[in-house]
This record gives structure tokens, C-alpha cells and sequence, in this order.
């Protein structure tokens, strides 16, 4: 069984709008928050996610999705989007977990969403994560942002009419601007300038509860390998967050390994 | 105000989800848009919420919804390619539950009657079903494929072989796209392919003035998606509105041209925007669309 639901804001610093929350039950005892990747990444492997906590749900693992503020179906636009807001959708989601009678959270992180899952893991009150492909570094995901933006510049206009440059400029001159079709806020650009990039290394103490999945990300895996987490190429991923030459609903591997992790299987 | 998840249970016994953006007041016409491919009602930068949201604040309730397979709701699509799913949709698949979550529109809001707007693959399935629903009264086709997918290879459309061609002259000064490229991460065939497309198009432009005179070539015929053609046909003998918006940087917006001239009944309206791509990614181009939306909308209450 299904049900979809606004969360509205909790009663901490905790200032945006109600953000929409899919649970996928089970049991009712272990829990599983599913944190999306960002914008056009979002849309593109929604299904996956949706299909993840599926197939969580009937390994007996409640499944919790939701929405970032101003993204997919949350409320709000993506211009006041921002990442303390992106931090407390998640902590609202787990929240709803607990308040839902979890005894055990586990979370789970995709792109986006696997920065903010190995960076609030030290803080909140889950067992196990397990990270697809996980964004370290929040200033690069940016440039890779407007690099497609670029791209989309030179498909409608022949050229480049407004370059990284400027767009960066008028961001921090307080002025909202479109980034591959999503407007994003000042705000937002500041804290993804900001943020500091996830230390793996920092991450050793929660190397039995931490699992890291990934399919194109060797830099991420050789990574996480040195810093003596769990990372495991998972072969044969067909589907892309870059593109939509290839739309897969679901990948059988992944989500195996996923279920796994989660249920904490030692293989 | 607040955005009202539903969901009902399809003729197959498959679960439909979606979302209704509630009118301040009473209407008597609401809007169904419907995404284009198999990304759900959230996909393309949130194009449908944010016309949505503008919709409802001029007076129509909206509905976005997934059909079954896609996004929220139960099923799955087919697995496959871009194409392979184009004319998964293409082949109106969606049709039967779009048909059911007009019903459940009317039930829920109350309205008689309902636009449909359709981008993409989405513009087929408002036309299809804008054909075969009697409550509606008007489908605003945003970038429809009138040229049926599984017909033609991707890249043999000049279009797309040159929008392609920009995209990987973009990447040039990119390290990480040499870096792709050289650890063979590349799609070496299309990156070919895209090339010689391009060569045979330069080559035959300039070796064209040096041949003999001779009477111009009839244009080619196109195979156009026939169920397409019936169904703007059919919309039209009942008195419906329809109307098209394209882009002028569409990949598709030749074959639109044609269809055009072919099969577009000589009233009904089309656009073509100015430096407008398949996705409406700039501020110019999503203005125009969402000014384009109120007006066709408001034009079929009034």
C-alpha cells in the first residue's frame, strides 16, 4: 500500500513550504528515506526511485520518498529552493519515519541526494546508508549545471548569448537566473558555492553502516576504496541521470544490491 | 491554493496518480497537461506545475497525472531507447488513462468542459484523446512529432544532426569532454556519424549550383503519424480547437512545416516561437509559452 502526503514545515528553523512525501509500506518497523538527485537528474530517474521503494517495500522495508522544496511535486518554486531547506526536507522525512513508529532508519542517497546523505549522516538518527552515485562536491555539480546550460544556449541560440560569467555575477548580485530551464536562487548558489566537499576520510568511522553503489563514477569508487569505505561498481546500470537516450524504469543489480545493503547482508 | 493528490484505479485495476491545482471559485473549464515521453508530470523543469500554478491563478483548475507505467503511478513503462519510448507513446498508449483522469477531472472540480495541453509525445496523447473525449473542447499541441519515431533514425533528421553537431562543438573546450572521449566513455559512432552527416550536407550544397540546370525534384512524401493526422481531422469536424506551437529550434520543426501544409485543416492556428528549443529552457522562450497558454485557454472559456 501507498500513501502521498504533504509534510509541512516543522517547528525548527524550518521555514519552507510543505513538501510532498510518498510512503510505500511494509512491516512498519524498519524504514528506508529515499533522498532524489536535483532538478532535470530528479525527473529523469524518478521511476527508478519510485520502483526502489517498491521493491523495498516488499523486502518488508518501509520506503519513504519525498520532494525538496520547490522541486518535483513539493510545494514552492525552484528559485527559493535551498540547501538548508534540501537538509530539512530530509530530516522532516525521517522525522515523518519515527513519528510513523520506525524503530530502525536507513537512508538512502541519490546523486544530490548522496551528498546530503553522507553529509548529515554523522548527525542524524539512522542505521545504515547506502549512496548512489554520490555528489561530493557541490561547487563542481554547479559547474556541471551550467555547463549544460551552456550547451542549451548554443542548441536554441547558435551561441552563447549569457556565459558562465555573467550568470555567476548576476547570482551574486542577488538576481535569480535560469540554469538548464530551473531558476535558481541566490541563496541556493551561495550555499552550493559554499559547501564544503564531502571528506571521505571523515567518513571511516561509519564505514560498516556506509555503502557506496556506483556504475560511472571510478573517481568516486577509487575514492571511497582509499578511505576504506564499502564502494562496489555495480556492472551492466543501463540508465543514465545525464541524458534520456536510454530510459530504464528500474535495474535489477542495483536494486539487489541496494535491498542488501539496507538489510545490512554481509556478502 | 493547496495543490490536492488523487488517485484512482484504472479499467487494467492499475493505480493512477496525480495532482489537482484547485481554481479560487467556481469554473466551468480546467486543463489537463500532459508531459511529453516517459518522464511524468514533473519532468522538463517543472514546465507543467509552473504552468499550473499560473492557470489556477487565473481561474482553471488543473490536472497533472501520471499514466499508468510512468512516474508515480503502477506499471512500468517498456524499457528501451529515447525512440523506443517515443513511439511507445506515439502508439497512444496513454490515451485510455488520460480518457479516465478527464472523468475523474470533472468529478473532482466540477468542470464541463477541459482543455488539453500536450508537449511532446504528451501533444499526441492530448490529440488522440481530444478526438475521442466528448467533454473536451480544445488540445494546444506544444511540439508535436508528427513524423512517426520508429520511421526514421534519429540523426538522418537534418535537425537533430545539427543540433547534435552544436552540441559537441560546445564541448570542444571542455576538459572533461576530451577526457570522455579519450577513455573511450564516448559514443564514437554518433560522434561519426554526426560528422559525415554533416560533410554530405556541406558537400552537397556546394556541389549543387555546378550541376546542369535541371527541373526542381518534387518534394518528398512524408509519412506523416496517420493517427495523428485523424485525430486533429476529427477534433476539427466537431468543432474543437486546436491549435500548435513549435520552436524555430526544434530538430522537428521542418517535418512540423510540412505536416502543416499537408494536413493542417487551413483554421487551425500555429505558431512557430523565435529562438525556441524542444524544451523552452530560456527565460524569452518560456514566457512566450506560458503567454501562448493563457491566451488558447481563455480563448476556449470565453
Amino acid at each position: 500500500m501507498e500513501s502521498e502526503l504533504f509534510v509541512g514545515p516543522g517547528h525548527d528553523n524550518d521555514g519552507g513550504p510543505p513538501i510532498f512525501v510518498s510512503h510505500h509500506r511494509a512491516a512498519g518497523a524498519v524504514f528506508a528515506v529515499l533522498a532524489p538527485a536535483l532538478f532535470e537528474e530528479q525527473a529523469r530517474t524518478r521511476k527508478l526511485l519510485v520502483n526502489l521503494a517498491r521493491d523495498l517495500a516488499a523486502a518488508g522495508i518501509d520506503a519513504v520518498r519525498f520532494d525538496y522544496p520547490g522541486t518535483g511535486l513539493s510545494e514552492g518554486t525552484t528559485e527559493r529552493l535551498t540547501l538548508t531547506a534540501a537538509f530539512d526536507a530530509l530530516r522532516r522525512a525521517v522525522d515523518y519515519c519515527h513519528q510513523q513508529g520506525a524503530a530502525q532508519v536507513h537512508l538512502f542517497g541519490f546523486r544530490f541526494g548522496g551528498y546530503l546523505a553522507l553529509t548529515a549522516l554523522p548527525r542524524l538518527p539512522v542505521s545504515r546508508a547506502v549512496v548512489w552515485e554520490p555528489v561530493l562536491d557541490l561547487s563542481a555539480h554547479f559547474q556541471e549545471l551550467l555547463r549544460v546550460e551552456m550547451t542549451n544556449q548554443m542548441v536554441t541560440f547558435g551561441k552563447v548569448r549569457r556565459g558562465r560569467d555573467e550568470l555567476v555575477a548576476s547570482l551574486r548580485a542577488g538576481h535569480p537566473e535560469l540554469v538548464d530551464g530551473n531558476r535558481i536562487g541566490p541563496t541556493l548558489h551561495r550555499e552550493l558555492e559554499a559547501a564544503p566537499a564531502v571528506d571521505l576520510d571523515r567518513l571511516a568511522a561509519f564505514a560498516d553502516r556506509l555503502r557506496i553503489l556506483v556504475w560511472d563514477g571510478k573517481k568516486v569508487h577509487d575514492a571511497a576504496t582509499r578511505a576504506g569505505l564499502a564502494s562496489v561498481v555495480v556492472p551492466d546500470v543501463k540508465f543514465s541521470w545525464k541524458h534520456i537516450r536510454v530510459l530504464e524504469p528500474r535495474s535489477t543489480a542495483l536494486f539487489r544490491e541496494t535491498v542488501h545493503a539496507l538489510e545490512g547482508v554481509r556478502r | 491554493m493547496a495543490a490536492q493528490l488523487f488517485k484512482f484505479s484504472n479499467a487494467r485495476g492499475l493505480t493512477i496518480k496525480g495532482v489537482v491545482y484547485p481554481a479560487r471559485g467556481a469554473a466551468e473549464i480546467g486543463v489537463i497537461y500532459l508531459p511529453g515521453i516517459v518522464l511524468g508530470s514533473t519532468a522538463v523543469h517543472r514546465l507543467g506545475i509552473d504552468l499550473a500554478h499560473r492557470l489556477a491563478d487565473d481561474g482553471y483548475p488543473v490536472c497533472l497525472f501520471d499514466p499508468s507505467g510512468i512516474g508515480e503511478s503502477e506499471g512500468d513503462y517498456p524499457r528501451g531507447t529515447h525512440q523506443e519510448l517515443a513511439s511507445w507513446v506515439e502508439s497512444g498508449s496513454c490515451v485510455a488513462d488520460t480518457l479516465e483522469a478527464i472523468d475523474q477531472m470533472r468529478a473532482r472540480t466540477g468542470v464541463r468542459r477541459l482543455v488539453l495541453i500536450g508537449h511532446c509525445g504528451g501533444a499526441l496523447t492530448a490529440m488522440y484523446a481530444a478526438a475521442r473525449h466528448a467533454a473536451v473542447a480544445g488540445a494546444l499541441l506544444i511540439c508535436p512529432p508528427t513524423v512517426p519515431q520508429g520511421r526514421k533514425e534519429e540523426l538522418d533528421g537534418a535537425g537533430v544532426a545539427e543540433s547534435y553537431l552544436r552540441q559537441y562543438l560546445a564541448r570542444l573546450r571542455s576538459p572533461d569532454a576530451w577526457l570522455r572521449l579519450l577513455r573511450g566513455q564516448s559514443s564514437y559512432r554518433t560522434i561519426v556519424r554526426v560528422v559525415r552527416r554533416k560533410l554530405e550536407r556541406t558537400l552537397a550544397a556546394v556541389w549543387k549550383p555546378r550541376r546542369p540546370a535541371a527541373a526542381p525534384a518534387p518534394a518528398p512524401v512524408r509519412a506523416f503519424n496517420r493517427h495523428l493526422v485523424d485525430a486533429v481531422q476529427i477534433a476539427h469536424d466537431h468543432g474543437k480547437r486546436v491549435e500548435v506551437v513549435f520552436g524555430d529550434r526544434d530538430p522537428d520543426v521542418d517535418d512540423f512545416r510540412a505536416f502543416q501544409r499537408q494536413h493542417l485543416p487551413a483554421d487551425v492556428a500555429w505558431r512557430i516561437f523565435e529562438d525556441t528549443s524542444h524544451g523552452f529552457v530560456t527565460e524569452p522562450s518560456m514566457q512566450l509559452l506560458f503567454g501562448e497558454v493563457g491566451r488558447f485557454v481563455s480563448s476556449v472559456a470565453a
